[in-house]
This record gives C-alpha cells, structure tokens and sequence, in this order.
C-alpha cells in the first residue's frame, strides 16, 4: 500500500509537467488549429533562461552551486533567486510564443495548416541546435522554489510525500485556475472563446483575430516555461530535457480530445500515474521502454473513441487538413 | 528527361565506383538508399497530402525486419529488402488506420511518437550496440572484383535495387492506384462517388509510403553491416521531413537532390567545421520554405524568383483576408 502510494506520489510532479505542456498544446491547437510540436522546446529555452539566470560567473559561486556554463551566454553575473529566476523565465517564454506567433505562424496564414506545422518543426530544430550551441557545456541546475531537503516532506501510510511536490501541484494549480478566470471573465478571455468557437465570426465582429492569438500563445508558452522551470529541479536543463515530455503532453493532449483543457490536465496525470505504475509494476517495463507502451495505449485509444475523452466535433474539424 | 541527360544520369552512376574513394562509393551508396526513401515521402506528402515526420523510424523497422530476417529465417540477403518492405508497409497501415479516422495532423503526431519510440525499442531488442549481419557480403567471383572491394559491390546491388523499386514505383504512380490517390486527396466525396474506396486506399497508401522506407532500411543494411537504434533517430526524421518540404514533395524524381543534401550536408559542414548546426540549418530550411511557398512548391517559388518572375498566386492568397478590422 505504502509502495502504490509512493509511486502515486511520485508520478504528481511529473504530472504536473506533462500537464503544463498538454494544456499549452490544447489553447494553442483550440485557438489555431495547429498542433505546437515545439511547445517542448520553447520550455527548454526558458528553463535555459531560467538557469542563465541562476548561474554564477566562474570562478566566484560556492561549489556545488548553479554553475556558469563556457558559452557566450554563460552567466549574468549575480545569481537571481529561484523564484525570480523562474518568473523571469516566464517572461522569457511568453515573448517567444508571441514572437513565434507573430512572425513565424501568423504570415503563414490559416488556409492550410501544412505549412503551419512544417514551420514549427522549423522552430524546433532551431531551438534544439542553439540550445546545444549557445549553452554547451553539460546539463544546467536551476534549484527548487519550495523547500526540497530530504527531510522537507510529510510521511503518509509510509510514503513520501514531498513539499515540493505539493508546491509544484498548488502553483500549476493556481495558474490553471487564473487563466480559467481570465477565459471566463475577461475581455481578452471572451475573445479568445469567440475565436475558438467560430473564427470567421470573430473576425467579422471586429475581433483582433491576430492579437488574441498572439496573446494565446504567448500565454500557452508561460505556462509551458512554468511546467519547466518548476520541474527543472528533477529534470535538469539539457538541450533534450523536453523530448519524452513532449510525447507524453502530446498523447495526453490527444487522449482528452485537443479541444479541451481539462481533458488535457485528466490526460497528463493519467500518463504520469501509468508511467509511475508500469515501471513500478510490470517488471519487464523500465523507465525507457514506457514510452513505447504509452504510444500502444495511444493508438488503442485513438481507435476505440477518435475523438479522445472528453472529444468534440472541434476535435475533428480543426484537425482537417 | 532528354536523352542527353539519361546518358550523363547513367554516366555518372557507372563512374562513381570506377573513380570515387571507398569512403565516397559508401556516401553514393546511402543517397541511393534515401532516394527509395524519398520517393516514400513524395507518396506520402505529394500524392496523399499527409505529412509524416518520422519516416526515418519506418526505415528503421525495415532494417530491424531484414536483420531478424536472415540471422532468425535464414533468409539470403538479397531478398531481405522485400521482407522490410513488407514489414514497415505493414506497420504503417497498423498506424494509419486509427490516425486516418481524425485526418490531417493525427498521423503526423503517430509518426512523431513512433520516431521518438523506435530507437528505444531497438535497443531494447538487439542491445545498444545492435547486430551485424552482412559481414559475408562479399562481392562474387564472376564481378572480378577482390574481396577488398566489396562497397563497389554493394553499390552496385543498392543500385540496382533502387533503380527496380523507384521504376516500380514511377508505375503503379503514373497508374491507376496513383491517380487514386490524388482523387482521394483533392475530392474524397467525388472520388468515393466515382467507386473509389477512400480509406482504403488511404491506407494502401500509407503502407506503400512506409514500405518504400522500410525497403530503403532494407538496402541500407547492405552498405553498413550493422542495425541499431542509434541510426534511426527522431532528428534523422525531422531532416528527411525537412528535405522533404524543402525540395517539394510534387515529383518523384526530387527525392534525388534530397537524398543528396541528407548525405553531404554533414560532410560538406564537418569541412568548415560547423557540424552542430546541422539543425539549425534544416530548421532555417523549413522556416524560410514555409513562409516563402506557404503550401505550395518552396523549389517551385525559388525557381521563378530567379528567373525574375512576379510572385505565384499560391502563396499571397494565404495572407490574411482583406477585413477591416475593428477594436474589440
């Protein structure tokens, strides 16, 4: 009992992080029919800025410390706090999914998302091989926001639940709740489900198609560069932090029905509790090969409801080429 | 193709052997061997309209399928690139049919999945290091080659096998299954009015996309004797998709330069010393093609830039409408 809860426990964080990425995916896909393929990567560059800022010049931080890497962007002299470190990043991540959104999706325009998906591909092998350039010098650490001693946890039936865990699901929570509020109750947020729910109506009601999709992005890669810096406590900040995140957000994305964040979310802790629970208890399962498992899962799903969970007509008439 | 230009196609593949480097006869070997798997993506992006981004795993299966063939069957190798073919074909019809229920992007995300997973799975079948097999790939005696030539012999036979199956393939496209496929893509209502059956043929086409890949992981076990996973890997997909929205996916016979550029690029930037931005430059590939081409041909567009001519229709008509557009 005490071993299931413990697995429970430790599938939350990864959860979390699956769920950050699977939401941002959905708002981006609801509002522009388009699948960021590299919303993963765009986390991966904050979580670099993340631990850009972090980092210490050589030479002058305590050893074992957030080191400063050799590459032009190595540090940026003292080292912020955690928590700043990570808004900054924020920050970071908002203006490249405006920027990507303005210059790199929108000129495409909304025809034909072929080009569209061709186009973030672009971006993700951009970012992957700057990354590598740009930072080169081994993984990054960016230190946890929360307390994240040993002893920094609460002992439930004999598990370990720890504070960080909880501080990383209360914080993904509470921004999951602010933008539910700001969808529901804002100018902005009605503009956005206007948009979602029928785009020519949007435009022809004078509705800033361009700008409310460049704020949905820009928010949808926050909330991704979120997820990040808060789990690049356990992750590290590598070039390739964000592959396998990426294939379980995507399959959680597509198994809640892409039109719908909550499906997303129900989807991202359903992968991270299958992937806590395989590996635990299926011993020719190991941490390398669940990925292959949540791909079966996928198409079983995929073929036994095409629309996901929690799928609409959206679901099938936005994936229409 | 004029005569002329058959004649110097012909030449040229006669002269390689007789003049390259065994190093530069195993790097003409690979493009042969992508060429097959080009003319997949052309069936697949070109005559379908899908988009896959993780070909290169599809190759993998095909290789895994000819090395489990002849160390498992005992088949003789000669024959193994049809039991890849026939295995990848295989697979890709076992993604197509659930991803081909929600169209367009689904089999692209099945793809990227299935890319990001095969290497994995590969290792875990072989080990990291992989198999060899094809160490006995030795050149007969009635070539007149020593056995120290032997890439000059699997040259040949991936020659010759790429030449069957791409003229294998330019037929059934130029038929009647070809042209199905382009009814399907364009006018699926009209062309299930006309008795064609849309998802199947969808499927027989993804399959014939991924069996030519799986082919290609067929020929290429025979110019490097090895299958592992660490050759089939998700940025090798992403290049070949790459490649593939670079040169345009309309004619087969653009799977040539394609194959070209996969092979020599990472020469060509190890020469100047710029082999980590091999991504970079495919993903600035993308960038630059999408927004110059939109959905249309990117070498199509460049062409015409260069001979002065005034933008296609093709890619202003993607710009957004002309609404005025008022505050919220």
């Amino acid at each position: 009992m005490s071993l299931f809860l413990q697995r429970v426990f430790d599938a939350m964080s990864n959860g979390a992080v699956y769920a950050s990425i699977a939401v941002a995916l959905t708002m981006v896909f609801r509002a522009s029919g388009v699948l960021n393929l590299a919303q993963g990567e765009m986390a991966m560059m904050s979580a670099y800025v993340a631990a850009l800022l972090r980092s210490h010049p050589p030479g002058t931080g305590p050893p074992g410390r957030p080191f400063a890497g050799s590459g032009l962007f190595g540090h940026l002299g003292t080292p912020w706090p955690v928590w700043a470190a990570i808004l900054g990043s924020v920050v970071f991540g908002a203006a490249l999914g405006a920027l990507v959104q303005r210059y790199v999706v929108r000129p495409l325009g909304d025809q034909d998302p072929l080009p569209a998906i061709g186009a973030i591909v672009g971006i993700y092998l951009l970012f992957r091989g700057l990354a590598g350039k740009l930072w080169s010098g081994g993984v990054r650490i960016v230190g946890s926001p929360f307390p994240s001693g040993a002893e920094d946890r609460f002992d439930i039936l004999g598990a370990r639940l720890r504070f960080e865990t909880i501080g990383i699901l209360v914080t993904l929570g509470a921004v999951l709740g602010a933008l539910t509020l700001v969808q529901r109750r804002t100018k902005i947020g009605l503009a956005f489900r206007a948009l979602v729910s029928n785009p020519e109506g949007a435009r022809l009601v004078g509705i800033r198609v361009g700008s409310v999709l460049m704020v949905g992005w820009a928010i949808a890669a926050a909330l991704g560069a979120l997820g990040g810096g808060l789990v690049a406590n356990t992750l590290n900040v590598r070039p390739d932090m964000m592959a396998r995140v990426l294939v379980f957000s995507l399959a959680a994305a597509i198994l809640g029905g892409l039109g719908n964040p909550l499906g997303a979310l129900v989807g991202a802790f359903t992968f991270a509790l299958l992937e806590s629970l395989l590996i635990g208890y299926v011993s020719f399962i190991s941490s390398d090969i669940a990925l292959v498992y949540t791909l079966g899962i996928l198409v079983l799903a995929l073929t036994i409801r095409p629309g996901g969970i929690f799928g609409t007509s959206l679901t099938v008439d936005r994936s229409r080429a | 193709m004029t005569r002329a230009w058959q004649a110097a196609a012909i030449a040229v593949v006669l002269l390689v052997p007789a003049f390259g480097s065994p190093v530069f006869v195993l790097h003409a070997t690979e493009i042969f061997v992508f060429m097959v798997a080009f003319a997949g993506l052309h069936v697949l992006t070109g005559r379908l309209g899908l988009i896959s981004i993780g070909h290169g795993a599809f190759m993998g299966i095909g290789a895994l399928a000819s090395a489990h063939a002849v160390l498992d069957l005992g088949l003789p190798y000669l024959v193994t690139p049809l039991a890849s073919a026939i295995a990848a074909a295989a697979f890709g019809a076992l993604i197509a049919v659930p991803s081909l229920r929600l169209p367009g992007a689904y089999l692209a995300l099945l793809t990227v999945a299935m890319a990001m997973a095969l290497p994995i799975l590969m290792i875990r079948i072989d080990g990291p290091l992989g198999v060899r097999i094809g160490e006995d790939l030795l050149p007969p005696t009635w070539t007149g080659l020593d056995e120290y030539q032997e890439e000059i012999w699997q040259y040949g036979l991936v020659v010759v096998g790429a030449a069957m199956v791409l003229g294998l393939a330019s037929l059934i496209l130029n038929g009647r299954f070809g042209r199905s496929l382009i009814a399907v893509r364009d006018e699926p209502i009209a062309a299930a009015a006309f008795g064609i059956n849309v998802a199947r043929t969808q499927v027989l086409g993804v399959a014939f996309a991924c069996g030519l890949a799986g082919f290609a992981g067929g020929l290429l076990v025979f110019a490097t004797p090895y299958v592992a996973g660490d050759r089939y890997t998700f940025e090798l997909s992403l290049f070949m998709y790459a490649l593939t929205i670079g040169f345009g996916a309309q004619r087969l016979w653009m799977s040539i330069p394609a194959a070209l550029v996969l092979i020599m690029l990472p020469q060509l930037l190890i020469r100047f010393g710029w082999a980590p931005y091999q991504s970079v430059v495919y993903g600035l590939l993308l960038l630059v093609a999408t927004r110059l081409a939109g959905s249309g041909e990117f070498v199509e567009v460049l062409r015409r830039r260069l001979k002065g001519a005034s933008r296609p229709t093709s890619g202003s008509d993607l710009t957004e409408p002309d609404i005025v557009l008022l505050e919220v």
